[in-house]
């Protein structure tokens, strides 16, 4: 990164007061983003983080009971790696 | 900063950042892959591969990207809180850093349900990795944008540092 080269300074300065456009466009829009995911996450209630996989992976899906997973998943990982049933 | 070191930092700096945006696109690749693959082994090893990649890849370079643009602002003449576009990049750089740091336990997570030969691929399987890596394109690019374009537009401090300098050279 050089010096400035646009450059407020070399063509005469910055001189006007107050944000400029390109800026309030782009703090409009992250604001509107940040509400936009805030109200998704609100009406759908996604999970986030960790959590969600927290709660599945203790979930003994595909037990030796033999019991078909839900998702119709076809295989599981036998000692040796994964095998079709 | 001399011009000999200043060049040297700006390439680790452009190094990092454009390394750290394809690491990126990989992880959306993989996520995508890890989504709609139908074969098992491809949808575990997926969720595998991407914990001990985020540690040893993105991480390191989201972390360098960041350090080195804070380097390249304070010692030139751009400073991190002069120009508008200098102190969004530096925000979107920390930001994206920083969810990465807080989703590392996500990855850990997902390739531990991965390895785990009870679980089902409906259960590994999670839109999450996919989102974020689409989310930190749109972002790292847009900083790209900036650091390209540099918009104008001095901060109030920039404007104060602008007026001092030149009352300092009168």
């Amino acid at each position: 990164m050089e010096g400035p080269s646009h450059s407020d300074e070399d063509q005469g300065g910055d001189e006007h007061e107050g944000m400029p456009r390109w800026v309030k466009v782009t703090l409009a829009v992250a604001v509107a983003v940040i509400l936009m995911l805030l109200g998704l996450k609100l009406v759908v209630g996604v999970e986030h983080g960790p959590s969600r996989h927290g709660a599945s992976s203790e979930r003994p899906v595909e037990a030796a009971a033999g019991v078909s997973p839900a998702s119709g998943d076809d295989h599981v990982l036998s000692g040796a790696g994964l095998r079709s049933r | 900063m001399r011009p000999g070191l200043r060049k040297v930092a700006l390439t680790v700096h452009v190094v990092a950042s454009v390394g750290w945006l394809g690491a990126v696109a990989v992880f959306a690749a993989l996520a995508a892959v890890g989504l709609t693959s139908g074969d098992p082994q491809v949808v575990r090893g997926v969720y595998l591969v991407m914990e001990p990649a985020a540690r040893v890849v993105l991480l390191p370079l989201g972390i360098a990207a960041l350090v080195t643009g804070v380097v390249q602002s304070l010692g030139t003449r751009w400073g991190l809180l002069r120009h508008y576009w200098v102190t969004f990049k530096l925000a979107i750089t920390a930001l994206a850093v920083l969810i990465l740091v807080g989703y590392m336990e996500t990855f850990r997570v997902m390739a531990n349900a991965a390895a785990d030969p009870a679980a089902s691929l409906a259960a590994i399987r999670n839109p999450s990795p996919l989102a974020h890596a689409t989310a930190a394109l749109v972002a790292l690019t847009a900083a790209t944008v900036l650091a390209i374009f540099k918009p104008r537009g001095l901060t109030r401090y920039g404007r104060r540092k602008q007026r001092d300098d030149r009352a300092a050279r009168v």
